[in-house]
């Protein structure tokens, strides 16, 4: 475990001063913008505005973050060759990548805490003061960049940069429409597009499970039982996507 | 000495290894049927020119590629195996790190990967800074290092885990002569605390002026296997004589016209005593006679242009 933490710590740094923090700036200077441009264009529900914009913004740009940190910085350790030192001491491949991946998603939960304070500042001035379900919505959407990450890690153990990108943003977008896919498949009646929705449900992630953005605007936290099932159902599917990606790069050389 | 210690460090039993390349994914090979044997304790060059599978094999050693035919053993295990990398140090060829850490982050990190921890981890970044030349650059960031601080950062790291086995791929490279007899000393120093050194190179005056053994590997294969005086002994075939004071008209098997009555002839050491005898009998004088052992070089040379004759 001291090798997976010291892997994990080293990824942490290695985010951080490559100055990914600095996007942050420009989502609060962002959001500033849009919520002074919003309370003159709107009357009386100026906080709720920049409150529902300000999530979808800490939604796209975390999950933008996490797909080029986690396709960035394991490219790199493959083209960059430094990940063959690392792989030359008494460290397992799967220790390797569990380090990585908690890494990326300590310096998720930074930035997106990050994020969350200052929307929840811009708010407050606005008049709209978040409570529980803010917190709730914007810790699920830390955990749906968990998931992604892990896809995005899978990907990237066996492909170049750029494909990884597209496939996470691939499954990104696929994975908020799935349920609506689903239901669109039932609907048709023809059962081979029936089938074929399905499928692309059952493979795909559903990212929608974590998208509670609608009940942080209306000041309703979800249940317990509810909460526990979506943190149940990411922490699945980490599990299958790590344990393929570690498959994958268990059987890979690295010239 | 232990059942342990009487393990080879290395060996090698025909292994092969080919790459899939191009869009058909052909197989290409990069190096075939190579076996070899690293004893406990040997300094052990491993030859080859640019491109001959010096690095494949090496990499095969620390488990980054997988044979595709073939045994590859370290300490008798399989260096997939991180119980058997706990005894590796390994330098690769052009060192990159995590250029963003500073040179004591990047050797804690490394510490931490050998198990390391507080006090002992702390002594032994030290002592290693010190031991590879860099002491008090320990708070300087590695992308602001230089290529040979960098080859001295990697060699720290290499020996973090104070290996039995170190394998050092091209670890002369980009280094002054300074910086080269440094790296020469600390290899023999491994070799002296009983430590096992294994390290690639094409540059053959640096492996025949420390290894003890060496293999030649040319276009992937072994050629020559074995320690420097069995592999150059046999083939000190030639002398240089040098002689003066002999007439124009001078003759002796083939040796002709000498300019201004001297001579300076390399000829088969079979030879030797014959012209020696016809400069005496022509009136000259022998001014030296100097025996020419075959170099490294020379039987590198001479393994390449054998496989190149071979097609």
């Amino acid at each position: 475990m001291t090798h997976v933490l010291a892997i994990a710590q080293v990824t942490y740094r290695e985010a951080v001063r490559n100055r990914v923090l600095y996007s942050l700036l420009f989502f609060v200077a962002a959001l500033i913008l849009v919520s002074a441009v919003m309370d003159h264009m709107t009357f009386g529900q100026s906080g709720r505005v920049v409150l529902d914009l300000g999530l979808a913004g800490v939604h796209v740009c975390g999950a933008l973050i996490a797909m080029f940190l986690a396709v960035s910085l394991m490219s790199r350790e493959v083209s960059r060759k430094t990940l063959h030192v690392v792989l030359a001491k008494p460290v397992g491949r799967a220790s390797f990548l569990l380090g990585k991946y908690l890494g990326l998603v300590g310096t998720l939960a930074v930035v997106v805490g990050l994020m969350g304070v200052a929307l929840m500042g811009v708010t407050a001035v606005f008049g709209q003061a978040p409570g529980l379900a803010f917190i709730e919505a914007v810790a699920m959407i830390w955990v749906e960049l968990a998931v992604l990450t892990a896809v995005a890690l899978l990907f990237a153990t066996f492909t170049g940069p750029f494909l990884s990108g597209m496939f996470t943003l691939g499954v990104f977008v696929i994975g908020h429409l799935t349920p609506g896919l689903k239901e669109l498949g039932a609907s048709s009646g023809d059962p081979v597009v029936a089938a074929l929705t399905g499928a692309v449900y059952y493979a795909m992630p559903n990212l929608e499970v974590f998208n509670v953005k609608a009940q942080a605007l209306y000041g309703t936290p979800l249940g317990g039982a509810e909460t526990a099932l979506a943190l149940a159902y990411g922490a699945a599917c980490t599990l299958v996507l790590l344990a393929a990606a570690s498959i994958v790069f268990a059987r890979r050389d690295f010239r | 000495m232990s059942a342990m210690d009487e393990t080879p460090a290395i060996r090698l039993d025909g292994v092969g290894k080919a790459f899939r390349q191009g869009f058909w994914l052909r197989p290409s090979e990069a190096i075939a049927g190579v076996s070899l044997e690293v004893p406990a304790g040997a300094l052990f060059g491993y030859l080859g020119h640019n491109g001959a599978g010096k690095t494949t094999t090496i990499k095969m050693l620390l488990g980054l590629i997988a044979p595709t035919s073939g045994r590859v053993e370290v300490w008798g295990g399989s260096p997939g195996d991180p119980r058997v990398r706990r005894r590796v140090g390994y330098l690769p060829e052009h060192p990159y790190f995590y250029d963003y850490l500073t040179a004591d982050e990047f050797l804690g990190f490394h510490a931490d990967l050998c198990g390391l921890s507080g006090q002992a981890k702390r002594h032994r970044v030290g002592e290693l800074l010190e031991l590879v030349g860099l002491p008090g650059v320990g708070a300087v960031a590695l992308h602001r290092f230089s290529k040979g601080m960098l080859q001295r950062i990697g060699l720290a790291q290499a020996l973090m885990g104070d290996p039995d086995l170190v394998v050092l791929d091209e670890p002369m490279s980009g280094l002054d002569p300074v910086g080269r007899k440094h790296v020469r000393d600390l290899m023999l120093d491994l070799k002296r605390r009983g430590k096992t050194v294994f390290f690639s190179t094409h540059v053959l005056s640096d492996a025949e002026a420390i290894c003890d053994r060496v293999a030649i590997l040319v276009r992937g294969k072994v050629r020559s296997v074995g320690s420097l005086a069995d592999l150059l002994k046999p083939r000190v075939t030639e002398v240089e004589v040098a002689a003066s004071g002999l007439p124009p008209d001078f003759s002796a098997g083939g040796v002709t016209a000498p300019r201004e009555g001297s001579l300076r002839v390399r000829v088969p050491e079979a030879e030797r005593d014959a012209l020696v005898r016809a400069v005496v009998n022509a009136g000259g004088r022998v001014t030296a006679v100097t025996p020419y052992r075959e170099t490294l070089e020379t039987l590198f040379m001479h393994e390449l242009s054998a496989v190149e004759r071979a097609g």
